[in-house]
């Protein structure tokens, strides 16, 4: 049988094909769902170029992006140096906790995992909370008016380090531990454990240094600039590579742990490299924007009811554009466009995201399909 | 010339410093391609614990075991994938993939990196649902198909690794009895067709002895013996590896009877033929009552007399009508004892 896989997908619209050839029908979604979120993606993505404080038309954005000069030239630096890192930082950031989220729900097979179940977020704040709030004030107030010299790129080196060392951890355990479920646990206590930390530093802290704490909790993607842009740009790249590398012995997961192995998966490696790449994405995200939440639980729910399908040679592309749109939307929400007013991302991305999730599980009634219980 | 080859082994675990857990000891097994063998024996002597050795997920603790040739144990996990398909207890839950996705993951030892399926691949994935009756279920999703259905994926999975050797761990365990034996008739013409070795575990002793061309009887001491079902049987090696307190292998009828002399059980007479007695003296036996014979020497305490419809009851010297066997029981049960 001849069943070119390159063969264009719109064949299967010819008519009477839908019926005869599953395969081909199914294939013709993928590729509908995939356009259609990068559609949305690039479309959501010039809408952000253009909204914000004032509001620029598409074709002085186009004229500033190429180079052409826009007719004013305060637009082209809002464009250049303001709106188009942001956007950047919130297209990747949003593909990369889309991914990280859907990696751990499928080695965890739960639906509450996320990308920060591992405790990287409660690791960052560790290190975030230390160089606030541990350093006398002195540097901590630098950082909380964002105007200290290399500040945030400090700030993301001290999040990076608490991430990394509670990471550290989780993977020296998971190379003893046999239990996928051990290693989740784990994860909760380690995260309780930072989290107890944080509160005892903020308990002797002065009220600043709470604030500029408070501050980065509430998780933004305003504050990378092409400098900060450009050591994480290279870290999620790599993240989400070797995330799109996993497709295979992810899918061969999704049984479990017995029949993977009964296929020929080295299942520890396999952990190893899944969560290594989590904590790449999660990690890097969280030094440079804050703990910015729901995102990651929320998009491989929405991207498994839109694709109907818990295949991750689907599931990986769809969860990063779906993730970066939803990372743009909310951006472009918590800018509140033609005003000079900054919401708290993660309020904005619940507040907007989880009717959204609600309706669709409501909906779709397969949550108890994708995770039985 | 057989498949699979064991000598020597031993299996069971190990339990760190402490001595460990044997539940087989120094057992020489073969199984030959085209081969049902049914693995039975009484919960916790190691049939499931035998699988996995014999699937590669645990080592032996002493002998060898070699697959076409090769050490099982030292084998490349991808390769022996290709040789070894694995079906265990357990409903597999996979999230919303439809049953030829499920079958497509069979093909994993056989792809490359990227997990693509090339036009070979899916010429397996359509021969093994093919081969397992289940063409027809390919475009419904896994979650919406009956247990039975289900288990025919999980088959064709296996199948789709194109093995030369089956081991599944009760596959029928949570079906119904009309779908276990349609599952063992499907083992069986598969061994046949495919060509290829199938080893079962299997608590249905009845459909073993009717399906299996040979048996692997492990009575829990240690010992496995292998052998021909019917043999085993005439041999009374069956009723020996079976037997527990108040459970009794027949021979004659071929299963199992409950040997549970109720003491102080009270006599009933049974008058009656055919299917209705039958179930009745079944009944009764349930209820702890011993049967005899209406007519004999002495009169019983109490007496049924199975009727065109219904039944009659006699207690002493009062009679009474019951229309079910239910009712008769709890008419018993109240009745005074002298």
């Amino acid at each position: 049988m001849n069943r070119a896989l390159w063969r264009w997908p719109g064949a299967a619209l010819l008519p009477g094909r839908q019926q005869s050839d599953p395969l081909q029908w199914r294939r013709l979604r993928r590729w509908l769902l995939q356009g259609g979120l990068l559609c949305l993606v690039l479309s959501l993505f010039l809408l952000s170029l253009m909204l914000g404080s004032v509001t620029i038309p598409p074709g002085e954005v186009l004229r500033a992006l190429s180079g052409a000069g826009a007719s004013e030239n305060a637009w082209e630096s809002i464009v250049l140096l303001i709106r188009l890192p942001k956007a950047l930082t919130a297209t990747l950031a949003g593909a990369a906790l889309g991914v990280s989220g859907l990696l751990m729900q499928t080695l965890f097979r739960n639906p509450l995992a996320g990308p920060y179940v591992l405790g990287i977020s409660s690791g960052a704040s560790l290190g975030v909370a230390l160089v606030l709030l541990g350093t006398g004030g002195t540097l901590g107030l630098t950082l909380l008016t964002g105007l200290g010299p290399g500040g945030s790129l400090a700030l993301a080196g001290a999040a990076m380090g608490g991430a990394a060392l509670v990471l550290a951890l989780v993977l020296l355990v998971a190379r003893a531990v046999g239990s996928n479920m051990t290693l989740l646990v784990l994860g909760v206590m380690l995260g309780s454990l930072t989290s107890a930390l944080v509160s005892m530093l903020l308990y002797f802290s002065v009220p600043e240094q709470i604030q500029a704490y408070v501050n980065w909790s509430f998780g933004s993607f305003g504050t990378v600039s092409w400098r900060e842009l450009r050591v994480m740009a290279p870290l999620l790249l790599a993240g989400l590579t070797l995330a799109a590398l996993l497709a295979k012995p992810l899918d061969a997961l999704l049984p479990g742990e017995a029949l993977a192995q009964g296929l020929g998966l080295n299942v520890r490696r396999a952990r190893l490299q899944i969560m290594l790449a989590t904590a790449v994405l999660a990690g890097t995200v969280t030094a440079f924007c804050g703990p910015v939440g729901f995102l990651g639980i929320a998009v491989p729910h929405l991207c498994r009811s839109l694709a109907g399908t818990s295949g991750h040679r689907t599931l990986l592309p769809a969860c990063m554009l779906g993730g970066a749109a939803l990372a743009l939307v909310a951006a472009l929400v918590a800018e509140l466009p033609g005003s000079n007013l900054v919401l708290p991302l993660n309020a904005v991305m619940a507040l907007l995201g989880a009717p959204v999730v609600i309706h669709v599980l409501l909906r779709r009634r397969n949550l108890r399909r994708v995770f039985a219980s | 010339m057989s498949l699979l080859q064991a000598s020597g082994l031993a299996v069971g675990y190990r339990r760190g410093r402490r001595t460990p857990l044997t539940l087989v000891t120094d057992a020489d097994l073969s199984l030959a391609a085209g081969e049902l063998v049914c693995l039975i024996g009484p919960n916790g002597a190691g049939k499931s614990t035998l699988l996995r050795t014999l699937a590669g997920l645990q080592g032996p603790l002493a002998g060898s075991v070699t697959l076409a040739g090769a050490d099982l144990h030292a084998m490349d996990p991808r390769e022996r994938a290709r040789s070894l398909a694995t079906v265990w207890t357990d409903p597999v839950e996979v999230g919303l993939l439809v049953a030829r996705e499920l079958v497509a993951l069979g093909r994993h030892p056989h792809t490359g990196w990227s997990g693509r399926l090339r036009a070979e691949d899916e010429t397996a994935i359509d021969a093994a649902l093919a081969a397992v009756d289940a063409t027809q279920l390919a475009w419904r999703p896994v979650d919406r198909l009956s247990d039975g259905q289900r288990q025919k994926i999980n088959i064709a999975r296996a199948l789709a690794q194109e093995p030369l050797l089956l081991l599944l761990d009760e596959p029928t365990a949570w079906l119904d009895l009309a779908r276990r034996a349609e599952i063992m008739a499907l083992l069986q013409r598969l061994a046949r067709e495919q060509g290829c070795a199938v080893l079962l575990s299997s608590h249905d002793l009845e459909l073993a002895l009717r399906h299996a061309d040979r048996l692997w009887l492990m009575s829990g001491d240690g010992n496995l013996r292998a052998g021909a079902p019917e043999d085993l049987a005439l041999r009374g090696e069956l009723s020996a590896a079976f037997r527990s307190a108040g459970l009794h292998y027949d021979p004659l009828e071929g299963k199992f009877v409950s040997l549970q002399p109720r003491p102080g059980g009270r006599e009933v007479a049974l008058q009656g033929a055919g299917v209705a007695a039958s179930w009745t003296r079944r009944a009764l036996e349930r209820g702890g009552y011993r049967v005899c014979e209406s007519g004999g020497r002495r009169e019983a305490e109490a007496e049924v007399k199975v009727l065109p419809r219904g039944w009659e009851l006699r207690v002493g010297s009062s009679w009474q009508r019951c229309e079910s066997l239910e009712s008769l029981l709890s008419a018993l049960a109240v009745a005074p004892v002298d």
